[in-house]
């Protein structure tokens, strides 16, 4: 009897806090209705995504034991009506699908209603999508393993379908004795044409070509270290990789953790025809580092990012490298002069893995305080170059941590990058649709089956790269392939 | 009615070797459940459970890892080994009144296998799961063999496949026993027509297994949970009770007179073969690991002074033990330090990892805590004492997020679901961090400006003294080296650091460093405002009047031992 005096007390005064706080009752359904969006995680909210991307699920971060989501297209009508208890919203492929299809070039509400355990319902503003025209690849192929600090154990190559949740390995390390892997790269983002470099006992690059691999030993006696970072030219023939001599130290303030940088690095070309690794020299007097290569889309020019070459003791901090270029001559296979593209003396900070749109004309870059390893500097942010003009900017995508390894879509209109803005150490695949420079949508984290699997999983994404179609090749494939002798390439003399 | 002698005879058996079995592991040998507990952490999720799953015999160390999630208490811990023991016997003793009926019971048949488990069990690197593998295969014998009996023998090649996912390579002995089994009592066509269907079953299971299970190496499945394909890794100990167990269906065409004197025996023998595999230095550096990790550091202290460890690791936690306490200047040398400055930290090899993380942590060096415990995260997997680290040093960074992720996998354990939640109230509250008595102690020994860690530990506290001036445990770490490396010269000159680092007075070892000095006549230094204790001058008279007398007698030194065996003089002149 008293219980039921008290409650109807307890109800107005909550209801009065909660008009109090911005709330009100929603004459209709006699639901509280807040003045704010429910806290979602991923942050999906204001999101502009491709209108064939995989069901954006999330999970509610609101109080409430009983959930329910209404999609609502521009229309006006719920396409869609999910009910979720544990506040995950998993939204099922086809129904998905075809909502996005039918909502090309227009925004989706996603409507959150939560049922407290007294009985209340709280509506939330409801959350929006915008559904882009501009499809997205299909496939994204990343490095999946512990972000450590030197040791490693599984490490996989992982395809993962950008349109549903389909993922399998194309490499797994436990069958190639647990070595080391690294460096995919693809043709032209083909998925018959990629290669992986691969250290340690089965050590190689291995090359696909269709259904064939092949293990080549790049590494000649004439290299100071591996070939990595590869650059495969447009047409094919060529990789231009970097020869790093990498040191790796350890920071002892709170907030830093690693760092790599190289003692020295050189450029080198791979001639896939002629089976030969060249340096790519450099006239100048002055001796250079060079990295981080990337080709333009025509293949005429060769960008990359490089820093004087030091000698003895040196303040690691000082060590910024410039973006520079040079222009290549397809036939002759020759380089000509350094033309300096963005100067580090101008930035105050040092430039990282560039990467140029396939209309040629943008080029997005890391930028972080000094050295040559953003993914551990939390300062390390993407930038936009514009190639015409020669202006660059900041994006608007960028967090209080990491962002690095951008790369370009085919269609030229949506980025992926590696952020490691969800808890500072683990790096995650994000994208962002990029309209022009000034048009830069909200980033939003490669969507999950369990949108809770970010907060659990200790592995880092390395590496993501767009891949136009699905890989054939899989981990046994590699573990046949690494049984056979590499193929060494010789050395060429320079120009 | 009472029981027939042989099996009387053999109830007995077992529970003196119950009794033989928790005795031992409760009393002297639980060194074992701590080594075990700390090597695995059972998560209660789905995720932990799928990464059993995939792989044949991930089962059984599932199983096997959630029994010994418990072994933080010895008495549980055993407990449950010596029921494995009674189990394994039981299974045993059903096959073999399954073959032999009505047979007398030579009883060692029986208690014999258990107590080679027994001395399997006494190894640390004998888990629970190994002990499941081999009473799961016993049971699936006896199984096999009763469906036989009953007509349903083709139940057996059906049942294979999951027997081998249970068990991975114990599975791989299953097919030898049944052949044998049949060989020896089957008769007509099923004698050879059974074996071979099972052959055929396995070759198939295993085969399947390496299309399905593509990123396990064929090697790497067949060898788990124990190498069987590579006897050479094996320890004689499994190679012969795998040979036994394989051999068993033999036994019952043995029948003996029922005695309890050949059991007896065994059991002497099994009491005598405890006594020696026994390693009570193990026992005792596991202790002072123990108490170190449960932060009793004056227990840590206290065994290595009554009764020390002769192992570098007793006296690498005798050290940190007295760090954490502010004692290492004043204290180390009441114990033993035979290892000179070499016990002040361990290398960070694989098999150090995890211990070689305390010395940075205890220091201040964070970030190489969390270094070695990330790698050893890597390297060996979920370990209590690896994530523990890894949410202390993430909290004392400001890595909230980082350490959210590592106390939700605690929070999902048994035993540290406590130690989860009290450190979970600190996440994004920097200020209960600060207040926390351990980790604000260490925020406070925390570099201020930045450094790279090197190879040399020398320069490594050289650097952080100059990153933080105040950090007091660098700097006895510092003078305690010099101290075990002689060199008290150079400790004398670090004296005058001391008033800046708010010293009251001088620790007791560094004031006999002063008085060693001024008694080889060099000049003393400024010391700031402290100066020697005229007690300590005057036991120097003393101590350096007994060496004098001790030239000629035993006794004399034994008297210096007992006097001044606690000062840095003995250690200077007798190490």
């Amino acid at each position: 009897m008293r219980l039921s005096r008290i409650r109807p007390a307890i109800i107005i005064l909550l209801i009065g806090i909660f008009a109090g706080s911005g709330c009100h009752t929603d004459p209709k359904s006699s639901a509280l209705v807040t003045k704010r969006e429910p806290v979602i995680e991923p942050d999906y909210s204001g999101v502009t995504i491709p209108h064939n991307m995989a069901p954006m699920n999330f999970s509610i971060l609101e109080e409430g034991i009983h959930f329910t989501i209404r999609c609502i297209p521009s229309s006006g009508q719920a396409f869609l009506v999910l009910k979720s208890r544990d506040g995950k919203v998993r939204f099922p492929q086809k129904k998905w699908g075809a909502m996005l299809s039918e909502n090309k070039g227009k925004s989706i509400k996603f409507e959150v209603a939560a049922e407290l355990e007294n009985g209340e319902r709280i509506n939330y503003d409801p959350i929006s999508m915008h559904i882009s025209n501009e499809s997205i690849d299909p496939y994204l192929c990343y490095r999946l393993l512990y972000p450590g600090y030197e040791s490693w154990s599984g490490m996989k190559i992982i395809q993962r379908s950008l349109e549903d949740f389909s993922e399998s390995s194309v490499f797994e390390n436990q069958l190639l004795e647990g070595n080391c892997m690294n460096c995919h790269t693809f043709l032209n983002q083909n998925p018959e044409e990629f290669l992986i470099h691969v250290r340690g006992s089965l050590n190689g690059t291995y090359f696909v070509d269709g259904e064939d691999i092949t293990r080549r030993d790049l590494r000649t006696e004439n290299m100071i270290a591996n070939a990595v970072y590869p650059a495969w030219h447009p047409e094919g023939n060529y990789v231009v990789f970097s020869s790093n001599e990498v040191l790796q130290v350890i920071h002892m303030l709170p907030g830093k953790r690693n760092e790599f940088f190289d003692r020295s690095s050189k450029l080198l070309i791979f001639d896939s025809d002629r089976n030969t690794m060249k340096e790519i020299g450099e006239s100048d007097s002055t001796e250079y580092m060079g990295t981080f290569p990337c080709w333009s889309p025509d293949g005429n020019y060769l960008y990359y990012c490089r820093t004087k070459q030091f000698e003895g003791a040196f303040d690691l901090t000082k060590q910024k490298y410039d973006l520079a270029r040079r222009s290549f001559d397809q036939e002759s296979g020759l380089f000509g002069h350094v033309e300096i593209v963005l100067n580090a003396q101008e930035t105050g900070k040092s430039i990282s893995l560039p990467g140029i749109s396939p209309d040629g004309k943008t080029l997005v870059f890391v930028m972080h305080d000094y050295g040559t390893s953003p993914i551990w500097h939390k300062e390390a942010d993407l930038y936009l170059l514009d190639l015409n003009v020669g202006k660059f900017d900041l994006l608007d995508l960028n967090s209080t941590e990491t962002e690095s390894y951008p790369t370009w879509s085919s269609n030229g209109k949506w980025i992926a990058f590696s952020s490691k803005r969800g808890d500072g150490i683990t790096a995650r695949p994000y994208f962002a649709y990029i309209g022009s420079q000034d048009k830069v949508g909200k980033p939003f984290v490669l969507p999950q089956k369990d949108p809770t699997l970010y907060k659990r999983l200790d592995q880092t994404f390395n590496r993501p790269e767009f891949v136009t179609g699905k890989i054939k090749m899989g981990p046994r494939d590699f573990a046949a392939a690494a049984k056979k002798e590499p193929v060494p390439a010789t050395w060429s003399a320079n120009e | 009615m009472g029981l027939r002698k042989d099996i009387r005879n053999l109830y007995l058996s077992l529970a003196l070797l119950f009794f033989i079995s928790f005795i031992y592991f409760a009393c002297f040998g639980n060194a074992v459940f701590f080594y075990q507990e700390n090597r695995s952490l059972f998560i209660f999720s789905g995720a932990y459970f799928r990464e059993f799953l995939s792989m044949p015999g991930g089962l059984t160390e599932y199983m096997g890892n959630f029994i010994s999630q418990g072994y933080y208490s010895g008495l549980y811990g055993s407990l449950v080994l010596s029921l494995v023991l009674l189990l394994f016997a039981a299974g045993l003793f059903r096959i073999y009144r399954v073959l032999a009926g009505q047979k007398p019971l030579w009883s060692i048949l029986i208690i014999g296998p258990s107590c080679l488990l027994l001395f399997m069990q006494m190894r640390t690197d004998h888990f629970f799961h190994h002990s499941l593998g081999y009473l799961f295969l016993v049971l699936f014998t006896g199984l096999s063999i009763i469906l036989s009996r009953k007509g349903r023998s083709l139940l057996v090649p059906m049942l294979f496949p999951a027997f081998v996912h249970l068990t991975g390579s114990f599975a791989l002995i299953f097919p030898a026993i049944f052949t044998l089994y049949c060989l020896l009592y089957k008769k007509g066509r099923s004698r050879y027509a059974l074996p071979g269907v099972l052959l055929i079953v396995a070759l198939l299971t295993w085969m399947g297994m390496e299309s399905i299970l593509l990123k396990h190496p064929p090697e790497q499945y067949l060898g788990y949970p124990l190498p069987f394909i590579y006897p050479e890794n094996l320890h004689p100990l499994d190679i012969f009770l795998c040979a036994y167990l394989l051999l068993f269906p033999l036994t019952a065409k043995f029948s003996r007179t029922p005695s309890f004197m050949p059991s007896f025996i065994v059991l002497l023998i099994t009491v005598i073969m405890v006594g020696l595999l026994h390693d009570p230095e193990f026992a005792k550096r596991s202790r002072m690991e123990k108490f170190f990790l449960q932060q009793e550091y004056d227990k840590v202290i206290a065994q290595h002074e009554k009764d020390p460890s002769n192992h570098i690791i007793g006296a690498y936690y005798y050290n940190l033990a007295l760090s954490e306490k502010g004692q290492l200047c004043n204290r180390m040398f009441h114990g033993r330090q035979d290892f000179g400055e070499k016990s002040l930290l361990i290398h960070s090899s694989r098999e150090f990892i995890d211990r070689s993380m305390y010395y940075y942590y205890t220091v201040g060096f964070i970030n190489k805590a969390h270094h070695l415990a990330y790698e050893s995260m890597v390297l060996n997997g979920y370990r209590p004492e690896s994530i523990k680290m890894l949410i202390k040093a993430d909290l004392i960074n400001g890595n909230f997020r980082s350490a959210e992720r590592h106390i939700e996998i605690l929070k999902k354990t048994l035993h540290y679901r406590k130690w989860a939640e009290k450190h979970e109230l600190m996440l994004h509250h920097p200020d209960l961090v600060l207040s926390d008595p351990e980790l604000g102690a260490k925020i406070k020994l925390a570099p201020r400006k930045d450094f790279f860690i090197s190879q040399r530990d020398v320069l490594n506290i050289d650097l952080m003294l100059m990153s933080n001036p105040d950090n007091k445990i660098a700097f006895e770490y510092k003078l305690a080296r010099l101290l075990l490396e002689k060199e008290y010269k150079a400790v004398v000159y670090q004296v005058k650091k001391m008033k800046d680092m708010d010293y009251s007075c001088l620790p007791r070892h560094i004031e006999e460093a002063i008085v060693l000095f001024i008694n080889h006549k060099h000049e003393l230094p400024y010391l700031g405002d402290f100066g020697v204790s005229p007690e300590l001058k005057n036991s120097f008279d003393q101590y350096a009047a007994a060496m004098e007398e001790s030239k000629e007698t035993t006794d004399t030194a034994r008297l210096i031992q007992t006097s001044w065996g606690n000062t840095y003089w003995y250690y200077f002149e007798y190490h």
